[in-house]
């Protein structure tokens, strides 16, 4: 499968040179498909100090297929589901926008560009991001309050 | 401040004040929320908590509390112009949604109608309260028997889970504040299946989307209580009204991803279109100033000399990328350009005419106005339909076929398109989008 070798190459470019507070490996070494990744919280976020594991799925479409982004690690965000499964939301692996020209390390820049800054108006849990609007100062202490207790 | 808020625990429905910790000092719970007051709208719909409001609440502080003595209208966004009549209910909400890329929207009205009937404003309707305040009863009466005693947040009463409730919850003390937290006769030897009642109910009145939308999240779920009362008073449309929070977000959930998946994703392209795209040997232009190139499907270099497709909008891949692709999207994967055009003028043929635009290019938001000269050919007026359905891919009313004016300007802008006048003329008037 070309998908393989596509992904391969990408996972080698990512090990060699990782984008900045992102660290990327295979779940399971005999799997392609199931990355294990490091994102550190930004700085300046209410995430930083934070090591958030995300797991990244391919699918056997690849690149055709977009990948999906979920965080294994809890965190208090708009744009990540508060349920076991912490989808992200993102919009550019939404099957109408999913471009297979888009790289996995862009998914994930994306994924921690979204850290520093949550975009409540696609959000999916509307609570955090009514607060997130409404009052910033307790989503952050929230959401500190959570990287603390679940990603330091 | 860090002290003093009310929290709500999403696991086990608690409701307690917080002290420094956000764990639920329940269940350990760290699913927990700060509420705000007035609480979120009440979607558990029990209506029973009149029956153990006059119990000796002590520990919670909030039990005298009257969240709904507060000015409802806080704010002018928060005012709806009701559901049922402009101010006949003083809380409800308005909310609009927008999906991410902004193509849908949606707004609604929220109603809140977990207040207890002593404490409720009165609103200029009486009959409205009255009516909610009967339906509670008959509500009431049907759930008392059941030994489950109770049903907080996050605790859907159509799909109960056998014993969820915390041995905590039995006691009274928090009964008063939250109206979801409601102790009911646990010795009460029968129970009615509050499910099947309510199946019928919810049958009747076309609420079926909601219960199917709610399995996308797995969450909290009922219809409110009031939108039944509604929907059999036929006080508003059943169909597409929801009134609470949680409903809306289920039926948004399931919109956007049914949409999300394939309904507005380009269609697959047919196998003589891939076929007939133009192939080329790769050129040392092509290679850029670094002199190397890859396809960007499959991530590989691509040699000097070596044969790609190139489609309409000049973005290049293996053929074999390309084509696996193009099977399931008619796009240019790189800038979502729609490959129909300059394959539909490949095929044109006498069994598709096509007027002429004589017409100068116009501003693309005159498009649909100017409607009489068309192509006429199935393949491309759906997909001009599709164009207009889905603004990436939308067509640019463009300039003429005989216009050298036209190449140069897109000549300008880095897309050369071979094929000659009609081919040409056929890509700019179908084949551009932004």
């Amino acid at each position: 499968m070309g998908s393989i070798k596509r992904i391969s190459k990408e996972l080698t470019e990512l090990t060699e040179s990782p984008p900045e507070g992102i660290t990327v490996e295979l779940a399971d070494e005999s799997n392609v498909y199931e990355w294990n990744v490091i994102m550190e919280g930004p700085e300046g976020s209410a995430y930083y100090n934070g090591k958030f594991l995300v797991k990244l799925s391919l699918p056997t479409e690849y690149p055709f297929k977009p990948p999906t982004v979920s965080f294994a690690t809890k965190i208090y965000h708009p744009n990540v589901t508060n349920d076991e499964k912490g989808s992200m939301c993102l919009g550019m692996l939404r099957a109408d926008e999913w471009k297979p020209s888009s790289k996995i390390a862009a998914v994930l820049q994306f994924a921690r560009q979204l850290l520093s800054e949550p975009m409540p108006d696609d959000a999916v849990e509307g609570r955090i991001a009514e607060q997130y609007k409404n009052d910033r100062g307790r989503y952050e202490e929230v959401a500190r309050e959570w990287t603390r207790k679940h990603a330091c | 401040m860090d002290n003093g808020d009310r929290m709500l625990c999403h696991a086990c429905g608690g409701v307690w004040i917080r002290d420094g910790d956000l764990t639920c000092p329940h269940c350990q719970s760290e699913f927990t929320e700060i509420i705000e007051i007035p609480p979120e709208p009440p979607s558990e719909g029990s209506p029973s908590y009149r029956a153990d409001s006059s119990s000796p609440p002590r520990i919670n502080p909030w039990v005298d509390h009257n969240p709904w003595e507060r000015e409802p209208q806080e704010s002018q966004e928060r005012q709806s112009p009701g559901l049922l009549g402009s101010g006949t209910l003083p809380f409800s909400s308005l909310h609009t949604y927008r999906s991410p890329n902004g193509r849908f929207s949606f707004s609604s009205a929220t109603l809140d109608t977990g207040m207890p009937s002593g404490q409720r404003n009165n609103g200029p309707n009486p009959m409205v309260p009255m009516m909610i305040q009967s339906f509670d009863t008959l509500l009431q009466s049907l759930m008392e028997p059941n030994p489950r005693g109770y049903r907080g947040f996050g605790d859907d009463p159509f799909h109960p889970q056998s014993s969820t409730s915390p041995d905590w919850l039995e006691d009274d003390h928090l009964t008063g504040g939250h109206p979801g937290l409601s102790p009911r006769n646990g010795d009460a030897p029968q129970r009615i299946n509050i499910n099947e009642i309510m199946d019928a109910v919810r049958a009747d009145i076309g609420v079926q989307t909601m219960r199917r939308a709610r399995g996308n999240r797995g969450g909290p779920a009922s219809p409110h209580a009031l939108s039944i009362l509604s929907a059999i008073l036929n006080m508003t449309r059943s169909g597409d009204a929801v009134y609470s929070q949680e409903e809306l977000d289920r039926v948004i959930t399931e919109l956007v991803e049914n949409t999300g998946g394939t309904s507005t994703a380009a269609p697959p392209a047919s196998d003589a279109a891939i076929q007939a795209l133009p192939k080329k040997k790769v050129n040392e232009e092509m290679m850029g100033s670094e002199g190397k190139a890859v396809c960007s499907i499959c991530m590989d270099n691509v040699e000097l000399g070596s044969e790609v497709t190139v489609l309409p909008c000049t973005h290049w891949f293996h053929f074999n990328c390309i084509h696996a692709w193009l099977t399931q999207h008619d796009t240019c994967p790189h800038c979502r350009r729609s490959i129909n055009s300059n394959t539909e003028a490949v095929e044109g043929t006498s069994e598709n005419p096509v007027v002429i635009q004589d017409s100068p290019e116009q501003p693309r938001s005159d498009r649909r106005h100017s409607s009489s000269r068309t192509v006429r050919s199935g393949r491309s007026s759906l997909s001009s339909f599709q164009s207009r359905l889905s603004p990436r891919i939308s067509p640019r009313r463009s300039p003429t076929p005989e216009g050298g004016e036209s190449s140069n300007r897109r000549s300008s802008r880095g897309e050369g398109s071979s094929g000659g006048g009609f081919a040409n003329w056929f890509t700019n008037r179908f084949g551009n989008s932004s």
